[in-house]
């Protein structure tokens, strides 16, 4: 209960402050809550959302799993050898440090106005961050849970799927946390530049022709997408996997 | 139903009381080359344990107790010599069982599911047979319950009923009950003495506490300066009272045995 009072809370804050800064800014430039939530329902109700919202959504889904499953390659070979590590640290660490806007121009200017443009960019934000987070949830395997899988003579795979998944499940949740939170940032700054579609190219294309209002409308059909996503797949999810921690963790993880 | 309902025994289990192991340790060395040089845990143990008799493993602070634990399991390789089980004149397909100083049970895993894991591949696993082993540990009402809802001394009874399930001829127990206060740690003596009493395994027992190995072992081995230095038959009759003559008499004799090493 207490959760859902404190999102409550966190929710009707946020709509205040909004209105108590669109009170300050011309309408033109920021508007009301309701305004802009009308305007970003006129624009499902009219069907143009849906196809600039799966363009979108593909890139990202795309990008996503491209990056998930690089960053959790290396992720496992740093914490598990350490030669790896040593080989691979310097790239992740370069990779890290690159704006994802930079990476947003390159991709452009490598595949044009294509949709590879903001999957890749977004592969190679989202990679490191991924990579650095697995690497230490590897390295956090509790070894005497592998131990005792090895004195009961159990398979590799077995080991795998019961002990060592489950056991970096915290920090593989937490990487693609970030790894979708980084997804929707780079493939919609790399649709400013490299796409006709998408909504990123949506919200840049209402600043350029300075119609500010619809820019704030497919702002907001955005963040609703985004909503939906964390509390209608990754929430459930966590819940699900954090089952067993019925107590104090759950708590904090929520 | 009450626990005292689902009282288990081994007959009720479908166990061979009788399948008990012998071990044989021949002429094991363990060294190792560390930082401060050249060390030498132990060299040219002999050892063999009869099947069904309770052992205990004593010594001091980094004597090789758990090295010695490590290479009768299996987890660790000797430098020399070699460990053989047998059952019944035969080397072959000898179980052995593992119970450690933590309890080592998967946290997101209901207590059924910790024993389903060793059960890799067995056609005769059933969840009827895990709810049976921890029947007779006591633990009938937490089934589905994971481990955080448990005590650490409930989470050891599931570490002991896993290693129980696989059928063992064998037992291997590092100092299981070390880390519990002893209110629960006397429990479990006396349970792993009413199921060891069922099932007859062999138990090989290692501890650094001489009361628990005399209330617990039919033969105690001190370990220490590279080899056995003291093998004891405990002479005392079951159950032990520890605070009987007899008990106090012979702990003051294995104790002395055990300080006859610093001479």
């Amino acid at each position: 209960m207490d959760g859902w009072i404190a999102r409550a809370f966190g929710i009707v804050l946020f709509f205040a402050a909004w209105t108590a800064l669109a009170s300050v800014f011309p309408e033109e430039l920021m508007p009301y809550p309701q305004q802009a939530l009308a305007n970003a329902w006129a624009l499902v109700e009219s069907g143009q959302v849906w196809p600039h919202l799966a363009a979108t959504m593909a890139a990202m889904f795309w990008g996503f799993i491209g990056g998930m499953l690089l960053g959790i390659q290396m992720g496992v070979l740093m914490g598990i050898d350490d030669y790896q590590r040593k080989f691979l640290t310097p790239h992740v660490m370069l990779s890290l440090s690159i704006p994802h806007i930079s990476w947003g121009i390159t991709a452009t200017l490598v595949f044009g106005f294509d949709i590879l443009a903001p999957i890749v960019a977004t592969i190679l934000v989202v990679f490191p961050f991924v990579a650095v987070t697995v690497w230490k949830g590897v390295e956090d395997i509790d070894g005497d849970l592998v131990e005792m899988s090895k004195s009961f003579d159990l398979s590799f795979y077995r080991m795998i799927r019961r002990v060592i998944l489950p056991n970096t499940a915290p920090s593989l949740l937490s990487a693609s946390r970030l790894a979708l939170a980084m997804s929707w940032k780079t493939v919609t700054i790399t649709e400013v530049f490299a796409a006709g579609t998408g909504m990123g190219y949506k919200i840049f294309s209402a600043y350029e022709l300075i119609e500010f209002e619809a820019a704030w409308a497919w702002a907001v059909v955005f963040m609703a997408v985004i909503l939906i996503v964390e509390y209608g797949i990754f929430k459930p999810v966590q819940r699900k996997v954090f089952e067993y921690r019925q107590d104090a963790d759950f708590t904090m993880l929520n | 139903m009450s626990q005292q309902d689902r009282k288990v025994s081994g007959a009720s289990l479908g166990v061979d009381s009788g399948r008990a192991g012998w071990i044989h340790v021949e002429g094991l060395s363990k060294e190792f080359d560390t930082q401060q040089g050249h060390e030498v845990v132990f060299e040219d143990l002999n050892i063999d344990i009869e099947p069904g008799t309770f052992v205990t493993l004593l010594g001091k602070s980094g004597s090789g107790k758990s090295t010695l634990l490590n290479i009768i399991s299996g987890v660790l390789e000797p430098t020399t010599g070699q460990v053989r089980f047998e059952v019944d004149g035969s080397e072959e397909d000898v179980t052995l069982g593992h119970v450690f100083q933590s309890p080592r049970v998967l946290p997101w895993n209901t207590l059924v599911q910790n024993i389903e894991y060793v059960h890799e591949n067995d056609p005769d696993y059933t969840r009827d047979l895990a709810e049976d082993y921890l029947d007779l540990v006591e633990l009938s009402e937490h089934y589905d319950k994971y481990p955080t809802q448990i005590s650490g001394g409930q989470k050891q009874r599931v570490g002991i009923a896993r290693a129980l399930s696989i059928d063992p001829e064998i037992l291997l127990m590092d100092e299981p009950f070390s880390a519990l206060d002893e209110i629960t740690a006397e429990e479990l003596r006396s349970q792993l003495l009413e199921i060891w009493k069922q099932l007859n395994k062999t138990v090989f027992f290692v501890t650094h506490d001489i009361t628990e190995a005399i209330e617990l072992s039919d033969r105690m081995l001190m370990l220490g300066d590279g080899g056995i230095y003291a093998d004891l038959e405990v002479p005392l009759d079951r159950p032990r009272r520890m605070d009987s003559d007899e008990f106090l008499k012979f702990r003051q004799k294995a104790l002395d045995a055990f300080h006859s090493i610093d001479e």
